[in-house]
């Protein structure tokens, strides 16, 4: 299975929210990174074909997704970034309703929703309104209505959201489970979350695709421009503003600063370790 | 083909000479169940056909678009009662009968459900076709029992054709603006739609008084006109959402 995207693009009037987009998903996981604005969504949204785009295609295994309705959506998880519910139904309900939406049998629903209240732990929660849930669990009852309908592809757009770490672990182990044999693509702004299971990160800034590799292939592009430098906490501030600084720490007398340049910014500045979120900070840096 | 790839495995370990050693038996069998599994994941799954999706539908929606009917008739005919010349306002009540469809049809876009909903295999427009179909069976069933009520209170079938037209004009007004809102996509006019149609209810109201006319067995023409010309509208704009099913055209949920 592949899913191609060609040349996708999104105009909203003047504002270009995708622009020409290409490239080629197989089963793995993807994560998709980027700021605020910089077109994730929209682009999830084109690959779920419920948004139509200015131009470009995306292609299952050559056809294209728009003209093949039901037969696409039916290998689609899709779990929106801010998603609504029907107050007044239960967590099974919603759920029932959703697996009826997918066209799945009401036996084997039953079945099915049963299993993943379990997988997402909400079983003893099961029979309470949606309305009554924290932020937490309502973003683990969209996970598991994303996952109903054993999805070839499953597209979740920041779904740790509102998930405290342990939760966020479970679903970490779920979804690296589950992107073995299928495609998976996630935006999340926690990047840690995709350094831990990304096996492909796409980097999205003002609409375009501008890198896309292995979580090791990106952190080398940014190596030799990671610094740790000690300085007395008078001299942090005037190093904060100098300097791109992408994480500070107290260390006894001393502040520990991480900087992000080109050059080494001083003679005592050691050359230390690539992460992510360095690279991440490194392409937003402006 | 699923045969043929598990064949070709096997023939591969063959060539090999794996079929001697212990060893390579293991990973032959190990490569045979990674293959299978692979591909049970390829399996086609059992989905449900349009008359089952209806189905569920109803049972979802059912309650909340038959209950809302049930009310609107009991309200409308309490206060048909209670009206002389109740032929007159025909036109008041029919609309209501519309507007009662709208909360369960634009519940997915009001609580946000909508992306969501699209994104499922029965997207967007085959729940909206389900809920029309379920909302046009209520409707009929409602507008029947308050024609038979009308009747009832008037004593007499007469003018029946007359009273059909001043009922059906403007509730295919209002149908016809409901799908096309629906066909637009516009969340944010829906509030602004209903307020409107309730509005219209007091027009037509106001009508029976300034224009009698109007209710005259003479004016009989321009009320066929008017329902020859919105059945056209509402007709065209149910073979604009029959046609977007048609052709598996599923965009048109998020702006």
């Amino acid at each position: 299975m592949e899913v191609s995207i060609d040349r996708l693009t999104k105009h909203y009037g003047r504002k270009i929210a995708v622009d020409c987009v290409s490239t080629v998903l197989k089963p793995g996981m993807y994560g998709l990174l980027g700021e605020n604005g910089a077109g994730k969504t929209t682009l999830m949204r084109m690959l779920c074909a419920i948004l139509e785009p200015t131009s470009g295609e995306v292609l299952l295994d050559g056809r294209e997704v728009s003209s093949m309705g039901a037969d696409y959506r039916d290998l689609l998880g899709y779990l929106p970034q801010d998603f609504g519910y029907y107050p007044n139904d239960t967590a099974e309900e919603f759920l029932l309703y959703m697996a009826a939406l997918k066209g799945i049998p009401r036996n084997r629903a039953k079945k099915r929703v049963k299993e993943l209240l379990e997988t997402v732990g909400l079983q003893d929660v099961a029979a309470k309104k949606i309305k009554s849930f924290s932020g937490g669990m309502k973003q683990r009852v969209g996970i598991a209505q994303a996952l109903l309908n054993h999805p070839k592809i499953l597209v979740l757009d920041e779904p740790t959201a509102g998930l405290d770490p342990k939760e966020r672990v479970r679903f970490r182990n779920l979804i690296s489970d589950y992107a073995k044999d299928r495609i998976v693509i996630l935006s999340t702004y926690i990047v840690s979350d995709i350094e831990a299971i990304a096996d492909e990160v796409l980097l999205m800034r003002k609409g375009k695709l501008v890198s896309q590799g292995t979580v090791p292939e990106l952190t080398k592009r940014a190596e030799g421009k990671v610094w740790e430098l000690a300085v007395s906490p008078a001299e942090a501030a005037r190093w904060q503003k100098k300097e791109a600084v992408a994480n500070l720490r107290h260390e006894g007398d001393q502040v520990i600063l991480r900087i992000l340049s080109d050059d080494r910014p001083a003679e005592e500045a050691v050359c230390c370790e690539t992460t992510l979120e360095d690279l991440y900070l490194q392409s937003f840096r402006e | 083909m699923k045969d043929r790839k598990i064949e070709e495995y096997l023939q591969s370990s063959l060539k090999n000479g794996a079929e001697g050693h212990p060893l390579k038996k293991e990973e032959t069998i190990a490569g045979c169940i990674a293959v299978m599994r692979r591909q049970k994941g390829y399996v086609e799954e059992e989905r449900t056909g349009f008359w089952q999706f209806l189905s569920d539908v109803l049972r979802f929606e059912g309650l909340a678009i038959f209950g809302l009917q049930a009310g609107v008739l009991l309200l409308v005919c309490m206060w048909a009662g209670a009206i002389e010349d109740v032929s007159h306002y025909i036109p008041v009540f029919t609309p209501l009968f519309a507007l009662a469809v709208m909360p369960p049809l634009f519940r997915s876009q009001f609580y946000n459900m909508g992306e969501m909903e699209a994104a499922t295999r029965a997207s967007e427009v085959e729940i909206i076709i389900a809920k029309l179909i379920l909302a046009g069976a209520a409707n009929l069933i409602s507008i029947t029992a308050f024609f038979c009520v009308v009747m009832h209170v008037q004593n007499s079938s007469e003018n029946m054709g007359q009273i059909v037209l001043y009922g059906l004009v403007p509730y295919l007004v209002c149908m016809t603006a409901i799908l096309r809102l629906i066909r637009m996509h516009r969340k944010e006019r829906i509030s602004v739609y209903a307020v409107a149609a309730a509005g219209s209810c007091m027009v037509w109201g106001l009508s029976a008084k300034a224009l009698p006319w109007l209710y005259e067995t003479s004016a009989a023409g321009l009320w066929i006109v008017l329902f020859v010309i919105f059945a056209g509208f509402f007709s065209k704009e149910l073979c604009f959402i029959w046609e977007m099913k048609r052709e598996g055209k599923i965009y048109g949920s998020i702006n």
